[in-house]
């Protein structure tokens, strides 16, 4: 990271950022199950309910569940369904996605894309790793870059001049950000998702997904998230801001397990899935 | 345009109709891609057939070239990260998989084009006899049987090495 001679106007921007009304507050449903859950006497019944009486939400999250992100040979037709089915954890980050759906389609054009595209990319490897929590690590890959819609959103100024220094030197959209606000979408977040109370589970992959090497709590997720990243890039899907692929944490490669010749399989699944994913891109 | 099965349709397809349920609520548009979600749906509804455009239409050159422009664009998405071994495996595979399409489109092409000249034949009145017509079948259609076989082995050729 270039040492930033101006420490104060980093920290007036950081402040500009942590200001409470700058950051977005949380979506109410999300902050209300939040609650709920706080509850011993409240059951996965309950949340159902709540959920299902946002009927747009609803339909949303339902579209989610029944896409080419989770392959399922059945439909899935409600809430509950779709708490037993995909899990507490996995329904609540689709009810978190679905309401900033709009915040990230406003955003920038492309990042929709961009995130559902690394979800299924996520959920891809972690499949073809055997691992059973890949529904999850979906939901990590499809928040990773909410850290780009808050700056999008919030700082619009600093925005642009990330994406004109993006295109001037030819950089990623990561150097970018750190040249000009000497902090980067993966910190903005993390300071979200301290903000929102959101779990480690997407916290870290968030915080991590360029420096997967650093998450301590969720490294393998955080790996995959990092892997899926490049993925979407190579392939071209959505924008995320620079048409560059990352380069690759080696430890998070590592981390995984993965050999070079995974990536044959890895890709052919995950193929059908991104071109099936444009019903996603309309979430309306 | 033509009317295929259900069962028969592959995401990706341009539909030539909308199409509707039984009540006449409409389900798809005209002109709108078939997506999985869109054949899971019909096939809860039991519509059994839907029509679409034919083939998209693209020349072998056209498709040859999208291949080119695969390449570049991989090129081009790789520029910082040349001398990172793991990621050129990845780009690799990518350049494998997009030949690998282009020499299926391209046999598909072929073997629709050869399709048409059987149908044109037998418009023509000509009875179109496998194996023992061989020796009364016109030019066009022994050319275009030698030019898909040709397309077929090159395909695994290319595949090997
Ligand atoms: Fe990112
Ligand atoms: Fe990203």
């Amino acid at each position: 990271m270039s040492p930033d001679p101006n420490i104060s106007d980093r920290m007036q921007a950081k402040k500009e950022v942590r200001r409470i009304k700058n950051l977005p507050t949380v979506p109410g449903i999300v902050a209300k199950i939040s609650r709920m859950v706080e509850n011993p006497d409240t059951s996965v019944a309950d949340v159902g309910r709540l959920i299902s009486q946002d009927q747009v939400l609803s339909a949303k999250v339902l579209r989610m569940a029944n896409s080419a992100f989770f392959g399922m040979s059945r439909k899935i037709s409600s809430i509950s369904q779709a708490l037993i089915i995909l899990g507490f954890e996995v329904v609540k980050g689709l009810v978190l996605t679905s309401s900033v759906f709009d915040m990230i389609q406003k955003s920038m054009a492309g990042l929709w894309e961009h995130s559902i595209g690394c979800a299924a990319a996520s959920g891809v490897i972690a499949a073809h790793l055997g691992r059973d929590d890949a529904e999850e690590v979906l939901v990590a890959g499809l928040l990773h870059d909410l850290g780009k819609v808050v700056l999008a959103l919030n700082l619009p100024e600093e925005m642009k001049l990330v994406q004109d220094k993006v295109a001037e030197e030819d950089l990623y959209f990561y150097e970018a950000e750190n040249k000009v606000l000497d902090f980067d979408h993966a910190e903005i977040g993390q300071w979200l998702a301290e903000h929102w109370n959101l779990p480690e589970s997407l916290a870290e992959p968030m915080r991590f997904h360029h420096k997967p090497e650093k998450a301590v709590l969720k490294p393998e997720w955080t790996a995959i998230v990092h892997i899926a990243d490049i993925l979407v890039r190579a392939k071209g899907f959505g924008n995320g801001g620079d048409d560059m692929v990352p380069d690759i944490s080696m430890a998070a490669w590592d981390i995984l397990g993965l050999r070079k010749v995974d990536f044959l399989p890895i890709l052919e699944k995950l193929e059908p899935k991104l071109s099936s994913l444009n019903d996603l891109t309309a979430l309306n | 345009m033509k009317r295929i099965p259900v069962d028969q349709a592959k995401p990706g397809q341009i539909l030539a109709e909308s199409i509707a349920r039984h009540d006449g609520v409409l389900l798809a548009n005209q002109g709108s891609e078939v997506s999985e979600g869109l054949l899971r749906m019909l096939v809860r509804l039991n519509v059994d057939t839907i029509v679409i455009e034919e083939e998209e239409g693209r020349t072998e050159e056209e498709i040859r070239a999208s291949h080119g422009e695969n390449l570049s664009r991989l090129d081009r998405a790789f520029r910082r990260v040349g001398g990172q071994p793991v990621l050129m495996a990845l780009k690799k595979t990518l350049a494998f998989l997009s030949k690998e399409e282009m020499e299926k489109g391209i046999f598909a092409l072929r073997e629709s084009q050869e399709k048409g000249a059987d149908e044109a034949q037998a418009a023509n009145g000509t009875q179109p006899e496998e194996g023992q017509g061989e020796a009364v079948s016109p030019p066009p259609k022994a050319g275009a049987k030698a030019s898909k076989r040709q397309g077929k082995d090159q395909a695994k050729d290319q595949v090997k090495d």
